[in-house]
Parts: C-alpha cells; sequence; structure tokens
C-alpha cells in the first residue's frame, strides 16, 4: 500500500465515493447479471468476507467469526493496520484493498460491511448486484436517496440487506417492546432521549491513515454528524416502540465548543412529532456525560429507562399495581424506585420453558446484540426470515436523523411528508 | 496537591502533560502522558482508556454477554474462535501455567466457588468434593489452536476467569496504544495491581513508583524506578482495597486443590511486560521465593521483591 488505489490517492477515494454514491441514487436500478439468490441450507457454511475493518468493523468480525458455519474467506481495508488486524482475527481470510475485486469471488455469499456513511451505498449496491447479501452497519447512508436505492436494489436481488441498528437484536429491548405492546404503559405520548458524552469524538490519526479517513465523522461532506452516528440508534428505538415514524421535526444545534477545524455540530436537541401525537425529545451534546445514553418511554400508566446498560420500569403512581410486581427485581437511583426490565427474569422464559423453547432464549440472554444482529444476518440468509433491522427499517430512521439536520441547519419546522419514508 | 496512588504529585511530573483516569475492571484506571500538544496527547489517552473499557467488555467472566462469557458456554460444545486479545492473553496464561508448575491457572473459578462456599458455611469442602472440583480445573484442557486462534474446552464444567492477568495485560495494551501514537512518556496504572512506566518519567531517569507496605494501606517500603518496564503486585494491601473482589486471606493451590497461606506478606515482580509480571505476581505469591529465584535466573528482565510482616523486634 502506497496511499493509492487503483491510481486514486485514499483522499479522493472517499471524496470519490459519497459523489458517485449520489449519482447512483438517482438512477435506476439496471440489470442484475451477476446477482443470484442461491440456496443455501441450515447446515451449509456462509463464505463471508468483511469490508471495513476499523474500530466498529474489528469489532463486527470477532463476533462474526464466531458464527457456527460462517467462514471469513476475505476482508478488505484500504488502511494496512486495520486489514492486518482483520487477518489476525480471521486466520484463513485472504486480504484485500480493494473491495471491487474482493467481490469479483464467486465463493463469497455474503458482506459484512462497516466503512464511513459516504460509502454504504456504493458498497452495498456493488455487493448486492454481484449476488451477495450484504450485513451494512448504520446509519444506512449519507443521503435518503441512497438509501432508498440501497433498498431497491435489495428487494429487486432478492438478496437479504440488513442494517445494522443492533438495539432490535438487544433481548432486553425486545422484552421491553413486549411489554409496551402488552400495555404496560398505558399509552404512550411522549419521549426523551439524549447520547450525552464528554468527549471531543477526534481520534488520533494512525501513521498510515489521513484526518479524513480517521475522523470523517466530523466533516458534513462525509458525516451527518450526531444525528446519524448516535441519534439514529435511539430514534430507531422509539419508531419501533410508537410503532410510527416521525412526520415533523423542529431543531436546534451549533458548533460551539471543540472549534478544532470540524464543521459538524457539537449539540444537537431535536422535537420530533409522530402522527398519533407522540413527541419525541432528542438531545446529543459532547460537553457533558449526565444520563449518558438512555431512552425514556413515558405513557399513561408508567415510564420505561432503555438503555445497553440496565433496562428500568417505573409505575406511575396513580397507575395500579401489576400483579407480578412484588415478585420483580427492584432497584433505585436518583431517589426513584423502579422495577430492573431483564429479559432473563421475564415470566415469558417461564412460558417458553413449558413451550420447550427456552433453550434458544436463554442461549439469547448470554449473548451480546451485536453477535445476536449477525446471528440474526447469517440466519435470514438460510431460511428466508426478514432481519429485525430490514431496509425499510433502515430507511426509516435514516429519514428521521437526516431531516433533523435539515430543519437544524434551516432553524425551522419541516414536514416529513409520508412518501419520503416509501422504497 | 493530591498525590496519585503511586505517591507522585502533579509537581513531580510538571503541567507538561495530562492526567485522567477512568473505572474499569472494578478499579481505577489512570495514565499520566508527557508531551507538548496537550489537546493531542489528551485525545490518544482517552482512546487508550476507551480500549481498557472494550477489553473489560470482552474479558469479564462477571458479564453475561463478554467474549469470555462466550467462550465459556460454547467452547466445550466446538471450538470458539477468539479476538486476537484473548488469544494472546489465553496462550500466555497457559505459558504461564506451565512454566509455574499451575500455580497461576484461570480455569480454577471452581475451586474458587468452592472455598467461598467453605466460608461462608464454616465447613471445609472434603476430599471427594475437591476432587470433583478439580475435574473442571486445569489450563491444560484449554486447547488452543494457534493456526486458527480456535479455543476448545477438553471437558465439560471448564470456565475461564481472567482475573489473575487480564488486568496487567489492560494496563499494556493501553501503553502499547500510547507508544503507537508516538506518546514516549507516560505511567499507566490499572488500581493498584499493575503498572507500566513507559521511557525517561519525569527527572529522566524513569518513573519513580512505590512498593506498598504489605499491611499499611498508605505505607511504602521502597521505591522503584520503572523504564519501559512493568510491575505487578500480589498480596498485601492490594487484597484489602474495596476495589479487590476476591479478598481472601488465603490463596489457593490450583494443583491440589487446597488452601494455602503464602510465605510472603506481598510479592511484587517486576517484567518488561504488564501481563507477564500480573500473571507472575499471583504465581510467585503461592510458589514462593525459592522457586521465584529460579524463574527469575532462567527469565531475562524477570526481577521479583517479596515483603515480609515482621515481629516486633525483628
Amino acid at each position: 500500500m502506497n496511499g493509492e488505489i487503483d491510481g486514486i490517492t485514499r483522499r479522493d477515494f472517499l471524496k470519490g465515493s459519497v459523489a458517485t454514491a449520489a449519482a447512483i441514487g438517482l438512477g435506476s436500478v439496471g440489470v442484475f447479471t451477476h446477482a443470484s439468490a442461491e440456496m443455501i441450507g441450515p447446515n451449509d457454511t456462509i463464505n463471508a468476507a468483511m469490508i471495513g475493518i476499523g474500530s466498529q468493523g474489528g469489532m463486527l468480525l470477532e463476533r462474526a467469526v464466531k458464527v457456527p458455519n460462517v467462514k471469513f474467506v476475505a476482508c478488505c481495508d484500504i488502511q494496512p493496520s486495520h486489514l492486518k488486524h482483520a487477518l489476525d482475527v480471521a486466520k484463513d481470510a485472504e486480504g484485500y484493498d480493494d473491495y471491487k475485486r474482493l467481490l469479483e469471488r464467486k465463493d463469497v455469499q455474503a458482506i459484512v460491511c462497516a466503512v464511513p456513511i459516504g460509502m454504504h451505498a456504493q458498497i452495498a449496491v456493488d455487493a448486492l448486484r454481484a449476488g451477495k447479501h450484504v450485513f451494512s452497519e448504520k446509519m444506512m447512508a449519507y443521503t435518503i436517496e441512497d438509501a432508498k436505492h440501497m433498498a431497491r436494489v435489495a428487494r429487486q436481488t432478492g438478496l437479504k440487506l440488513q442494517i445494522g441498528h443492533q438495539r432490535r437484536s438487544n433481548p432486553n429491548y425486545q422484552h421491553a417492546y413486549k411489554m409496551i405492546q402488552d400495555g404496560l404503559l398505558g399509552k404512550v405520548t411522549h419521549v426523551r432521549a439524549q447520547w450525552n458524552r464528554n468527549a471531543s469524538w477526534r481520534r488520533p490519526v494512525p501513521k498510515d491513515s489521513t484526518e479524513e479517513l480517521t475522523n470523517w465523522r466530523l466533516y458534513r461532506k462525509s458525516s451527518q454528524g450526531l444525528m446519524a452516528e448516535l441519534g439514529s440508534h435511539q430514534i430507531d428505538v422509539v419508531n419501533w416502540v410508537v410503532g410510527e415514524v416521525p412526520c415533523s421535526v423542529v431543531g436546534i444545534g451549533g458548533l460551539d465548543y471543540y472549534k478544532d477545524g470540524r464543521d459538524i455540530n457539537d449539540n444537537v436537541q431535536v422535537v420530533y412529532q409522530y402522527p398519533n401525537g407522540v413527541k419525541f425529545t432528542y438531545q446529543s451534546i459532547c460537553t457533558n456525560q449526565y444520563d449518558g445514553a438512555t431512552e425514556e418511554i413515558m405513557g399513561t400508566k408508567g415510564t420505561m429507562v432503555l438503555s445497553e446498560g440496565p433496562c428500568m420500569f417505573y409505575r406511575e403512581p396513580k397507575s395500579d399495581e401489576e400483579v407480578w410486581e412484588s415478585m420483580a427485581h427492584k432497584d433505585s437511583s436518583g431517589g426513584k424506585s423502579g422495577i430492573v426490565l431483564d429479559a432473563s427474569k421475564s415470566p415469558r422464559l417461564a412460558k417458553a420453558a413449558a413451550d420447550g423453547t427456552a433453550i434458544a432464549e436463554v442461549a439469547k440472554l448470554k449473548k451480546d446484540a451485536y453477535t445476536l444482529e449477525l446471528e440474526d444476518f447469517f440466519l435470514s440468509i438460510r431460511d428466508g426470515h426478514e432481519p429485525f433491522c430490514s431496509p425499510k427499517v433502515g430507511l426509516e430512521t435514516c429519514v428521521a436523523a437526516i431531516k433533523a439536520n435539515d430543519a437544524m441547519d434551516a432553524k425551522g419546522w419541516l414536514e416529513i411528508p409520508a412518501e419520503m419514508y416509501k422504497i | 496537591m493530591r498525590a496519585n496512588k503511586w505517591g507522585m504529585a502533579n509537581a513531580e511530573w510538571g503541567m507538561n502533560g495530562v492526567r485522567l483516569s477512568r473505572h474499569a475492571m472494578a478499579c481505577e484506571f489512570e495514565i499520566i502522558a508527557i508531551g507538548e500538544d496537550r489537546a493531542a496527547l489528551r485525545d490518544i489517552v482517552e482512546l487508550a482508556l476507551d480500549e481498557v473499557e472494550k477489553l473489560e467488555e470482552r474479558l469479564s467472566c462477571f458479564r453475561p454477554t463478554s467474549e469470555v462469557s462466550y467462550i465459556n458456554s460454547e467452547a466445550t460444545a466446538r471450538p470458539v474462535i477468539a479476538s486476537p486479545d484473548l488469544f494472546r492473553i489465553l496462550s500466555l496464561a497457559k505459558q504461564v501455567w506451565s512454566d509455574t508448575a499451575g500455580a497461576l491457572d484461570v480455569t480454577s473459578g471452581p475451586l474458587v466457588g468452592l472455598w467461598r462456599k467453605a466460608e461462608k458455611t464454616g465447613t471445609e469442602p472434603d476430599e471427594q468434593a475437591i476432587a470433583a472440583v478439580l475435574e473442571k480445573v486445569g489450563m491444560g484442557r484449554v486447547l488452543l489452536d494457534d493456526a486458527t486462534h480456535a479455543v476448545q474446552f477438553e471437558s465439560e464444567g471448564i470456565s475461564i476467569n481472567l482475573g489473575s492477568i487480564g488486568k496487567g495485560y489492560a494496563v499494556g495494551k493501553a501503553a502499547s496504544i500510547l507508544s503507537e501514537y508516538g506518546v514516549e512518556c507516560a505511567l499507566v496504572s490499572g488500581g493498584r495491581s499493575s503498572v507500566i512506566g513507559m521511557g525517561p518519567g519525569p527527572d529522566g531517569d524513569g518513573w519513580r513508583v512505590g512498593i506498598r507496605h504489605p499491611s499499611k494501606l498508605d505505607g511504602r517500603v521502597d521505591e522503584i524506578l520503572l523504564r519501559d518496564q512493568a510491575m505487578s503486585t500480589s498480596g498485601g494491601p492490594a487484597q484489602l482495597d474495596a476495589d479487590v473482589e476476591e479478598r481472601f486471606e488465603h490463596i489457593i493451590d490450583p494443583t491440589t486443590g487446597m488452601q494455602a497461606r503464602s510465605e510472603a506478606a506481598s510479592v511484587s515482580v517486576i517484567a518488561p511486560d504488564a501481563a507477564l509480571s500480573d500473571a507472575l505476581a499471583t504465581a510467585f505469591y503461592l510458589r514462593g521465593r525459592e522457586f521465584a529465584e529460579r524463574y527469575c535466573s532462567e527469565h531475562e528482565g524477570v526481577r521479583a521483591i517479596f515483603s515480609y510482616e515482621c515481629a516486633p523486634g525483628d
């Protein structure tokens, strides 16, 4: 590696990919000469490949190589140190610095992709057209048109496309979702969520990289900022539990503290409105980490505070006590006593045991959400089911996050027409 | 001016650097890094501390979704590919297990559980109970495939607990990240059990760290200079710290399953690598001074300091 790939520099590669992806998004889907959804049996080995093995990609690859009957035969990254790490994780894999060459391999059936957001659409579409199933990291794409294009190509090829909003695969979130469906919160009317950190979000640049490749999240030309990189996970949760998508958004943000050459906002505050009247207030800041990352789902009978750590339920004082409440594990913080929502302690698990499905349920609880979302992806290839985070789900989240950025830029209230969410 | 846990005040390293800490692995990880560009240094130190947190997520057997828990639940049924970090730790743990006649054994958790229960009930386990638990213990039953990084357990009931090596590994990993990004002078510590001094330190001759008094929490018996070296301590007041999860008056010999009493009040080991010093401190604390002398004579760069409680007047 000398900093050039097929005659273009890494910097051009990144810039070009964003522009190219946008251009592809405007066109029609075309003819898929390579696409083929071959049958893969439950015990057949799936040959997989990883594209993009930075911090997130490396974390995914370490989990993906553990999935039974999945073999990683190829890995691709333009940074030599990333590729070296990948080949240390997937010992049987062959290394590539050009993903297009990797996609030429006929034996590769599935791609896991964790590259900067501006390249999501181009690589996913190229991979789908080459006949590969695709797991693509969140947020789905840099533009709404790119996300729609990915979804359309997936639909036309009949191949799986899963987006990496891993909370959908988290057993505690799934448990909370079922309880909300069962009416535990009464009518959900408001949601508050935040992802607050006290850190610059700037990563030191490795010797074999560039500022643009390492800190692409900090620049508008290559990033949709906090709303995409953090907020999209939480928007996804709210869309899921509310059962609708936002119809309007208002917001205010700014670059007010980290004036170090970046041009994305270092603080965002937005309010979404859903067609059923639910208001969702969201904040992400980089100067104070109070409350960390949680989603507070507020209903007429109670509040759930969800997170990738503990999940809690607080009953409204005027609401009737649930019959199981006296047996539930309780905890308190900030002077408020609540019930710990733990999927492993759920009466549903007891029911699953009676139904004979408990082994799978219990096994699930021993895996983290990243492992489970990858297992969901590979299982969907085998049995054809729609993954928890489908292209439709990914697109809905992508639209909401990008429209929030538009609202902050416009300093006003924006309607989000329903057709914007249509694939 | 507030001194850090190694007895070092800010004045000793000046303001030409950053000092950040983060709670991880049930203790306070701290990094002091010296350099000109404080903003850049801060980002690098944050990255190193982020890595410590990520390691905790992977290595803690107390977290049901960690990589170690995954391997504990799956590796009896099938070979599981470990991450490079975990495979490196397990390989080192197996090497030290072999070199110390089994004194360091990361599969000894079931024995700890047995004796913890005994302490609660006041009844010592009989030979039969110990023999039954020993069937579930033994690093020799953990198969490591260098070619694929696969880990497999040879028999039922084996589980891994990296409490005696993970913190040292995390200290070393944080130091390697600092080094990767060009930081040449830093002190990285994980609680009071492991510390690594990188580069010339504030005075040019290394980082001066204290060896703690075996029974007085704030006392120190000696000072030592670390320059591109790690030091770890087993026993002594480190065992009395609130942040140490397992507190036993006795230690357990993983080869016999029996409780043992260390001849020393504490043992500090100096080695080029913090995971190695952490693992050896545990092993030397059990095996004693003669064993440590023999080991150190055969392994370049490893030194041990034994501290003893003396009777009044000694």
